[in-house]
């Protein structure tokens, strides 16, 4: 205490970190009350067995995370929401990509254009979901509907009754919401390329494809694993999607409504509450990937 | 109106001393500039002295109350930015009395002190618009005018003009000086142009790496520089400095340079023999009627440059490198070798080792 | 030359190209919906497809607003006073949280920024590192420290809970707006015999109103969406809102699909109405807080 008083030592000092202080006194309460505490108290209770419906909290180790190992269906949600990850990255990336580099090109109209593209984002996922879900509709929606006029199908499919096709489409919904996201991530890392860059480039004679390679892809690397690591955090933590789309269907299950089943439904809590550790750390290590893989190999400058 | 006293001033940043030691007196009323290049911590004495820096050891005083714990506000000291620092959502009116409304000064009141000092400073047309509206020039008017308006004990402008074309520099430099003239306040510049503290100040501050190397008026600073930074600081270009050695006889001292023998001023601490550092301006080499003798020096030009009023030669005196200015007229060109003269008077000794000035 | 031309043709059809299939992309579910929305009960069950219905109804939405709907040729009750109450807890909770949020971010991230105070780099990273904590991590303690609180299933609980979600990325993104602001303004201040929550008030807020205003329409917007959260801290209608009541008019024993997209229509013109309007705030505000 007195070593920091002493690097407080001048007045005007000491008056400021008082001030300082009384700024962020709020967000300390409230990040330590609702969020740190609350982590903290998860970590801890995953290693007890906490169940409103029994007496005592006994203390059981790593028991209830041995018992996630072998659960059938922890292990289905965990393949699912593995899938899930791979194909809404893919598809955010690619298409976040392609219309960031539409969206630059593009001179006309542009807020507007950009204020399209970022809709599907700004919207409630459950009221998209929804939305989907009548477009996915087996009797009377629109991709049924569609795909039968262009002959592609011959009768109405139901979509959801093959697993590999139910999780694509749920897929596709959760990157039609994410998606602006990675597109404005790129977008903001395009535009902060200098413009000189592309005309020394051409001055080498550089074309169009060598030009993305050479100039643009090393300059928005920075930017690309920022957006791979949101999409993959929000994929790890997909819930309102598959939860409207196919509730608690086991073929759809993502391991965010296996915790929320376990803890809210079962009201097997500590369970739930080592499930969710899991799935934090496997997010972040996931995404911690991407971002050490992209510094490292573009570590130029 | 206040008398402002900075004695041994130091400022840490981490362990990185930025400034060393710092002693000033800045009597009332008087114009002083801060001058020295980049990083030689004269904007951080200036900031000290507003209360934007902590000091680590040390005091500032004003009027002999120690301000080292007193807040930016309560100093009542003006300070004009680089970058003027105008407030870009307040009018030109608003900005000008911001201080003013802070203080509680009737609105009025406020109102014809603006109004007032846009008469003097000719931004009585501007005082509704917006900063961004406003030129460069206006811009830096503006921010003199919210110094003045307030009447402060101290004025402090850093780097004020570095922002503007440099024929609207002279224009403005000179109404700073006739402004700070009229008020009377006391008045602290930091510049890295040496032509805006020669002619602006009352006296000059010379700073190095955080220390004082010299303080003292525009012609002292000039003509009796007090080590061999200031010399090559003030001056353009900048003096030429000879290795040379001293010698010291019954009826006169000189300094042989390349074999010439140079008389110089007397240099009453040194002994026969020592070698010394010998400083000639450039603009003090005159053409000479001989090649040999005293007080010569022979130049080999390699280059010449013509402003038109003046022209510059580059060249050589022995394997040393030389300036001089001549006038625009004078016919001269690479390749030639001329011999040149300057008047005992003119120069200046330094010691080798030191770099401290050794004649009167 | 002809060929220069040939080309920027080509060019110019295939960006044109490119931007409706984009447009396609973003828009066409919600077009669609809102197709849906406005089709006759009886035309949704019809087998054709038709990009606009051959008779405009406003069915859905009178179930949605009338005192009393027909469902099915039967009279049955409206569910205008759930969905009112829906709405306006969306609103409450919304709305509250983002005003909360970006009030404790504007004064929080600008002591982050200009304020020297022990532990301040500590607690900034270590709110900005919350932002990857899944909200279940930490559901089931905060559902224990609700109840024991008497905060569950009140609006009051439940604005907390948006505002310790959504308060770091507020944080994030007012630190970098504060950090673009020269701070010789705010020394100007303090030599014109400012104090410094006078100048943050006076001077700096001002200047960084847009980027109060991107954090509270991405606030607003976060908070508008959420759905997990209402699930288990709403359980009634006291506080449950639209995200949460939109899906249980599923969970009938017959699914309404046009009532539900008029609903939906309704749930998603708020958020239309700040793309539409405030579109460059949320850009920008989207790229200064995904920056670094």
């Amino acid at each position: 205490m007195n070593r920091i008083l002493n690097r407080l030592r001048p007045l005007p000092k000491l008056k400021e970190a008082i001030l300082g202080m009384g700024y962020v006194t709020p967000v300390f309460f409230i990040m330590g009350a609702l969020v740190v505490l609350p982590l903290i108290s998860t970590i801890w209770d995953s290693f007890y067995n906490v169940n409103p419906m029994r007496a005592g909290t006994p203390f059981v180790g790593f028991d209830n995370y041995a018992k996630l190992l072998s659960d059938p269906n922890v292990q289905k949600s965990w393949t699912n929401t593995f899938i899930y990850v791979a194909i809404t990255v893919i598809l955010e990336t690619v298409l976040g990509v392609g219309a960031a580099l539409l969206l630059n090109k593009v001179k006309f109209g542009r807020s507007w254009l950009l204020a399209a593209l970022i809709l599907p984002w700004c919207l409630p996922p459950v009221v998209n979901a929804v939305v989907w879900m009548w477009i996915y509709n087996p009797s009377y929606g629109v991709l049924n509907g569609v795909l039968l006029s262009l002959g592609l199908i011959e009768e109405n499919r139901v979509w959801f009754n093959d697993q590999f096709t139910a999780l694509f489409l749920i897929s596709i919904v959760h990157a039609w919401r994410m998606m602006p996201l990675t597109a404005i991530i790129i977008l903001a890392a395009l535009q902060a390329i200098p413009k000189d860059l592309y005309e020394a480039a051409k001055l080498d004679g550089a074309g169009p494809i060598k030009m993305f390679r050479k100039v643009t892809l090393p300059l928005i690397s920075g930017g690309l694993a920022i957006a791979l690591s949101q999409s993959t955090v929000f994929a790890f933590n997909l819930f309102d999607e598959a939860w409207i789309l196919n509730g608690a269907g086991l073929d759809t299950r993502t391991v965010m409504i296996q915790v929320y089943m376990s803890a809210f439904q079962n009201l097997k809590f500590s369970y739930g509450m080592a499930l969710s550790i899991l799935a934090m750390l496997a997010s972040l290590i996931v995404s911690a990937v991407y971002v050490l893989r992209i510094y490292r190999e573009t570590r130029f400058d | 109106m206040a008398k402002l006293e900075i004695s041994n001033l130091t400022k840490n940043y981490g362990k990185v001393e930025v400034i060393k030691g710092v002693d000033l007196t800045v009597e009332d009323g008087e114009f002083v500039s801060l001058i020295g290049s980049s990083g030689c911590g004269k904007s951080t004495l200036l900031r000290m002295i507003a209360g934007l820096e902590d000091i680590t050891s040390g005091s500032i005083s004003i009027d002999g109350r120690v301000i080292n714990d007193v807040e930016p506000k309560d100093r009542d000291i003006a300070m004009v930015f680089q970058n003027y620092a105008l407030y870009p959502h307040l009018t030109v009116a608003e900005n000008m009395g911001f201080s003013l409304h802070l203080r509680g000064v009737p609105k009025n009141e406020a109102k014809i002190a603006v109004e007032k000092v846009a008469e003097t400073l000719g931004l009585t047309p501007y005082l509704d618009r917006a900063p961004k509206a406003l030129s460069g020039g206006q811009r830096q008017r503006v921010a003199m005018g919210r110094a003045i308006v307030r009447n402060p004990r101290i004025f402090l402008f850093d780097e004020p003009l570095s922002n503007l074309d440099a024929k609207l520099r002279v224009q403005m430099r000179l109404e700073i000086k006739a402004l700070q003239k009229r008020l009377g306040t006391t008045s602290i510049y930091v510049t890295h142009d040496q032509v805006e503290a020669l002619t602006m100040s009352d006296r000059l501050v010379l700073l190095n790496g955080g220390q004082v190397e010299q303080i003292g008026t525009p012609m002292e600073v000039y003509k009796k520089p007090a080590n061999i930074f200031v010399a090559s600081f003030i001056g353009s270009p900048a003096m030429n400095l000879f290795d040379g050695i001293l010698h010291r006889d019954v009826e006169q001292t000189f300094v042989t340079v390349h074999g010439n023998k140079i008389l110089v001023p007397n240099c009453p601490k040194l002994t026969n023999g020592t070698k010394v550092k010998l400083g000639i301006r450039p603009e003090h080499l005159k053409y000479a009627a001989t090649d040999s003798g005293n007080n010569i020096i022979n130049m080999k030009v390699s280059m010449t440059e013509t402003t038109g009023a003046e022209t510059y030669a580059y060249g050589h005196f022995g394997d040393e490198a030389m300036t001089i200015k001549l006038n625009g007229e004078d016919a001269i060109k690479s390749g030639d070798k001329i011999s040149l003269t300057v008047k005992t008077n003119l120069l200046h000794v330094f010691d080798y080792v030191t770099g401290i000035r050794i004649n009167n | 030359m002809y060929m220069k031309n040939f080309k920027t043709v080509i060019g110019k059809t295939s960006l044109i190209f490119a931007v409706s299939l984009l447009l396609f992309w973003s828009l066409g579910p919600i077009y669609w919906s809102f197709v849906t929305s406005i089709t006759p009960p009886n035309d949704l069950v019809s087998s054709e497809l038709h990009l606009w219905p051959e008779t405009v109804s406003f069915e859905h939405y009178g179930k949605l607003f009338g005192a009393t709907s027909i469902s099915q040729g039967n009279e049955v009750q409206s569910i205008w006073p759930q969905f009112s109450k829906a709405f306006a807890n969306s609103l409450v909770t919304s709305i509250g949280a983002t005003l909360l949020t970006v009030l404790i971010a504007a004064f929080g991230a600008y002591a982050f920024v200009r304020f020297t105070f022990p532990g301040r780099d500590i607690l900034f990273y270590v709110v900005v590192a919350t932002m990857a904590i899944p909200a279940y991590t930490v559901m089931i303690p905060l559902y224990r420290l609700m109840i024991s609180l008497s905060l569950i299933n009140t609006h009051t609980g439940v604005i907390f809970i948006y505002i310790s979600a959504f308060l770091p990325l507020a944080l994030w993104l007012m630190r970098s707006v504060y950090q673009a602001i020269p701070i010789s303004l705010e020394e100007a201040a303090y030599l014109d015999g400012a104090g410094k929550t006078y100048t943050l008030m006076r001077i700096v807020l001002p200047l960084a109103a847009p980027g109060l205003i991107a954090a509270a329409i991405l606030t607003f917007l976060n908070a508008w969406g959420q759905f997990m959260v209402p699930l288990v801290f709403s359980p009634t209608l006291a506080t449950k809102p639209l995200t949460v009541l939109i899906p249980e008019f599923v969970t009938r024993n017959y699914i309404d699909y046009g009532l539900m997209n008029a609903a939906g229509i309704v749930a998603i013109a708020p958020p239309i109405i700040l793309v539409v309007f405030l579109n460059k705030y949320l850009v920008s505000g989207l790229m200064a807080g995904s920056g670094k």
